[in-house]
């Protein structure tokens, strides 16, 4: 029995690996169904990720928002006294209020306004770890200096460092260029300092949009929080970012209808892969009944055979996941690069990709392991 | 004798298909299903360009004009309401007619959760609106706190029902009658209210228009109108014929939004898939009948004639599975219009656009698999 199953692999994968061509074949049908369950699924994250790109940008331990900003493009402001409240605790090193608007932004070319995600904080502080806003926070010192985001979509036109920008019909300077990126929502970002901002909007100075706080290190968070809860109204959110960031996701998976659009595909995906990986294993399996049934005639029992076939089915699986995985990598390259959506690869979807594909192909061999086990020796003779 | 032999071709490919009929039909199972992708993808792309422009479907006119700061209907920005007095006496114009739009909260009065919504403040003169529920709302909308609901609106607005109240904007008011608009994409909901009901939400606008509907005189040339309103008018103003507006509004969701790119990769992944598929089936087919074929051109028949076997299967399957696909898109297009309220339709064109692709998967796949018929050389065989 022992003999038996040190066999079965080889046996398994020598089937496989018998016509070199057809096997190359087969895998790059598997790895078009991964390829397609890879997309849909990237997709459907890149456009949650996109979407919460913000959140995961603040830089502080905790956010501290007005309850009814439940999402990034609410704009409820909250006192700027909750800050100053929060800042008299001494486990706090630093508290930033940011401000929060939508602006429009000139085309230098077209002359077209385009709407645009505003940031403002003081001068000299940085609330946010975005790629190349730290150099350039110095610049804000300034009045009527503005940073732009340089991932924005090309709608602006083309942007110098030193041109004047018109926002909201006031001529400023462009200060310097950090990297962001636009979402379905946001065609491109707009910072500046929170003087210049008040300046354009002319609103309540004494509101804010988040406040973002650094806790002194060795202060656990959630006692913290607890506490800081106590003292605050009930009007106020305290969020650590990571929790906006699912807050994000779950509120964009509720609102658009991107589950269904790419939860669709994904099942599409994984049932072409079935019917792809049932027509390899017919095939395989019509070529080998001589050999299927000489093997019934020699006393294997049909498990053993049922065993064979199902072992290729996975090892077809696994083999076809690999350069599906190299497809898909390529893939969210590509599409990050033409679309903006943040696209990336982690350990945990590549793993729920995996897992659909060895079961796409094992319930295909179930499916065809049938016509082996029918194999009558006698008729092959 | 050609007529005869393209009979037999037929009649063969045909044999060959129902021999294992098993086979035959897990390979169109894979085809149907590519197809159905591509269906899928255009389908959606196809849903998001006319969710884009659904606001526009809404009304009669020839002509809009906007403001300078429009972009989107997201983003449409608004002009003094002089401009369109500035313009009715333009050669050319028979009406015009103002469209006010801004976005609001909604209050779910049981749950009492805000939702954004579309607020569109009416022309007084339904023969402006085409929307059925909208024209026949106009008149039911008496008093400046009575509003008409979109019945696509989200879930999470509340039931929509008539005489219900409603909060919108912080103002009450009463439900008068529903609509069906559904643009989905953009807010979670739409309202439409009088000209006085929407200076009651938002107040001080009656000077402002968002849209001006332009109609055009019966004997007028729109494009001829269309200029002359451009010189006209000062720059605050720009100015679209509806046909320009819906392809402008759509290029900008399907261009500049990356909806479009999203949706034409997902079309060209299913198109390579159902080619592999189509290539694998076709392939194995050859490799299996190649002693037949080399029987038939011992016996005379030339290439060309076995390479009609192969394009003749072909296209049996490409017809075979896209028939299955359509019907099954029907289905999943109306399971998706229930689910998410995008609007999907498989229209003629769209129906015939994927047929074409069909086809073209099955041609590639032919070239790629036929090959190897040539090569069958009937001195291996015997």
């Amino acid at each position: 029995m022992k003999v038996r199953n040190y066999l079965r692999v080889p046996l398994a994968w020598q089937m496989l690996v018998h016509k070199k061509k057809r096997l190359a074949l087969s895998i790059c049908g598997i790895t078009f169904a991964v390829l397609i369950m890879f997309m849909q699924l990237g997709f459907f994250n890149g456009f949650n990720d996109s979407q919460a790109l913000m959140t995961t940008k603040f830089a502080g331990d905790l956010v501290l928002m007005d309850v009814r900003r439940a999402h990034l493009n609410r704009w409820t402001n909250m006192q700027q006294m909750r800050l100053a409240q929060a800042a008299a605790f001494e486990e706090v090193a630093q508290v930033i209020p940011v401000l929060n608007g939508n602006f429009n932004v000139r085309n230098t070319e077209t002359g077209q306004y385009r709407r645009t995600y505003a940031l403002a904080f003081p001068p000299n502080t940085n609330p946010f770890e975005i790629e190349g806003l730290a150099e350039l926070t110095p610049l804000l010192t300034r009045r009527n200096v503005v940073l732009f985001d340089s991932l924005a979509r090309d709608i602006y036109g083309d942007l110098k460092v030193g041109q004047s920008i018109d926002v909201n019909g006031h001529l400023l300077e462009l200060g310097g260029l950090f990297n962001l990126g636009a979402n379905f929502t946001n065609d491109g970002t707009v910072i500046m300092s929170e003087a210049t901002f008040n300046m354009m909007v002319g609103g309540d100075r004494n509101q804010v949009s988040w406040g973002v706080l650094r806790l002194k290190s060795g202060v656990d968070v959630e006692r913290f929080r607890q506490k800081l809860r106590d003292a605050l109204p009930i009007g106020v959110s305290i969020l650590t970012p990571e929790e906006m960031r699912s807050r994000e996701i779950s509120y964009t998976m509720r609102k658009a209808p991107v589950g269904v659009i790419f939860g669709i595909g994904l099942i599409i995906g994984f049932v072409i892969g079935t019917i792809i990986c049932y027509q390899i294993l017919f095939n395989e399996i019509t070529d080998h009944l001589t050999q299927f049934a000489t093997l019934k005639a020699m006393g294997f029992s049909a498990g053993y055979l049922r065993g064979v076939v199902l072992q290729e089915a996975a090892l077809l699986g696994v083999v076809g996941f690999i350069p599906g995985l190299g497809g898909g990598y390529l893939l969210y390259w590509l599409l990050e690069d033409m679309t903006g959506i943040v696209m990336f690869q982690t350990p945990g979807r590549a793993l729920i990709i995996f897992v659909l594909t060895v079961i796409m192909c094992v319930m295909a061999g179930f499916i065809a392991v049938k016509r082996v086990v029918k194999a009558d020796p006698a008729d092959v003779f | 004798m050609p007529g005869r032999t393209r009979l037999l071709s037929t009649v063969l490919a045909w044999r060959n298909l129902m021999q294992n009929r098993k086979r035959t039909l897990t390979a169109l199972g894979g085809i149907s299903f590519a197809v159905l992708l591509v269906f899928m993808q255009l389908g959606f792309l196809l849903a998001a360009e006319r969710g884009s422009t659904l606001l526009y479907e809404d009304f009669d006119f020839d002509i809009a004009l906007l403001s300078e700061r429009y972009q989107s209907v997201s983003k449409l920005g608004d002009f003094p309401r002089g401009r369109l007095a500035q313009v009715a006496s333009v050669p050319g114009v028979a009406a015009v007619a103002p469209l006010r739009v801004r976005n609001t909260k909604w209050m779910n009065l049981e749950t009492e959760d805000d939702s954004s919504v579309m607020v569109l403040g009416l022309p007084a003169d339904p023969s402006w609106v085409r929307n059925p529920g909208l024209r026949d709302g106009v008149a039911q909308l008496q008093r400046n706190d009575q509003l008409l609901a979109d019945s696509l609106s989200h879930d999470d607005m509340g039931e929509m029902v008539v005489g219900a109240p409603a909060q919108i904007g912080g103002n009450s008011f009463q439900i008068a009658g529903l609509f069906e608009q559904g643009m989905s994409m953009f807010s979670e909901g739409a309202a439409a209210v009088s000209a006085i009901g929407f200076e009651h939400i938002f107040r001080g606008g009656t000077s402002k228009v968002s849209i001006g509907f332009v109609r055009v005189a019966p004997d007028a040339d729109t494009a001829v109108v269309v200029q002359a309103l451009r010189d006209s008018l000062p720059p605050d103003v720009v100015v679209f014929s509806r046909t320009a507006l819906i392809k402008q509004e759509q290029a900008y969701f399907v261009e500049v939004k990356p909806v479009g790119i999203v949706f034409q990769v997902g079309v060209f992944v299913a198109v390579a898939v159902g080619v592999v598929i189509l290539f694998q089936v076709l392939s194995t087919e050859v490799s299996n009948r190649l002693r037949e074929y080399a029987t038939m051109k011992a016996l005379g028949f030339g290439n060309g004639f076995i390479y009609r076997i192969g394009i003749v299967q072909a296209l049996i399957f490409a017809v075979m599975g896209f028939i299955p696909a359509l019907v099954l898109s029907a289905g999943v297009y109306w399971v998706v219009r229930v689910l998410s309220r995008l609007p999907m339709q498989l229209t003629p064109g769209l129906i015939a656009f994927v047929f074409g692709l069909s086809l073209f998967m099955c041609v590639v796949s032919c070239v790629l698999a036929l090959g190897k018929v040539r090569r069958a050389d009937p001195a291996d065989l015997f």
